[in-house]
């Protein structure tokens, strides 16, 4: 049960970093876009530090993004 | 970070090395989680092969603890996870000219850490960036399955005055400093620290995203102004 919920997610999480890598292997990316995506890095780790610290119940593990 | 002249997959190696050091007390939370969810040490640990995602794995544990469905903690870890669809696309780009077993390879170590690396000083060309990719990415894969074995059998004898609990703030603020290598993206990090903050009410991490995407555009109309 433990392993089939371990294995799942690992499918899921797998599929989720490799989706857009070929699914936008062809794609000629506009210079605005490659500009957006340079503050990708930046605002999600901004974001996150802020939801983790704001998290009303104070229990950070469970939500440790 | 990687001249010409020094070898990517040193530079590689040894730019994750300061970047785990902050993962390493959320190892021994792992292993707290795993233990207090009841799962065997070689179970819990074998997550960390077949997830390879700290926070992923944390949140499958914590919900499997409390006794949620396999239904529903797994799709609470993978809703924790689908932060790692943007640095897909982020990085699409940079796996654009590269050999297709690198397009499957990489994506497996493509982490917090390794993400936030691969963005410092973007690599143009294909064969560093793979190696510095590479090398970068299986650093911090053996250090991760090293100490969460370490974290899965001493996690739970770590008294609770070492406040553990902090370990995820404390490392997504390192990796937010280390991203914001550029005044233009220390301002959008500040946006973005705003606009979460604001959109805080959103369920399911909703806000976060909808933080990131208004922050960007914010960043694209103030540095594009007067542009052609």
């Amino acid at each position: 049960m433990i392993l089939t919920a371990i294995i799942l997610t690992g499918i899921g999480s797998y599929l989720m970093r490799v989706f857009f890598i070929f699914a936008l292997a062809r794609y000629q990316f506009p210079p605005i876009m490659l500009q957006a995506l340079e503050y990708v890095a930046p605002t999600v780790m901004a974001a996150l530090v802020v939801s983790l610290l704001t998290t009303p119940d104070g229990e950070l593990v469970r939500r440790c993004a | 970070m990687s001249s010409e002249r020094s070898s990517p997959v040193i530079s590689g190696a040894l730019g994750a090395l300061p970047l785990f050091i902050p993962a390493i007390p959320f190892a021994f939370v792992f292993g707290v989680v795993v233990a207090n969810a009841g799962i065997p040490e070689w179970l819990g640990w074998s997550s960390s092969p077949i997830i390879f995602g700290g926070a992923i794995q944390v949140t499958l544990f914590t919900l499997i603890g409390e006794g949620a469905s396999v239904a529903a903690a797994v799709s609470a870890a993978l809703v924790v996870g689908a932060r790692h669809m943007l640095y897909s696309v982020a990085l699409a780009p940079q796996f654009q000219n590269q050999p297709t077993w690198f397009r499957w390879v990489g994506p497996y170590v493509l982490i917090d850490q390794v993400f936030v690396l691969s963005q410092l000083n973007p690599i143009k060309e294909p064969n560093t960036f793979r190696r510095y990719f590479l090398a970068a990415g299986f650093t911090f894969w053996s250090l991760w399955m090293l100490f969460t074995a370490i974290g899965v059998l001493l996690g739970p004898a770590i008294p609770a005055s070492w406040g553990v609990e902090f370990a995820a703030p404390v490392l997504f603020v390192s990796l937010m400093m280390a991203a914001s290598n550029r005044p233009d993206k220390i301002g959008a990090a500040l946006l973005a620290m705003i606009m979460t903050y604001l959109f805080a009410e959103l369920p399911n991490r909703a806000g976060l995203l909808v933080a990131v995407l208004i922050s960007v555009l914010i960043m694209l109309l103030v540095t594009r102004r007067g542009q052609p």
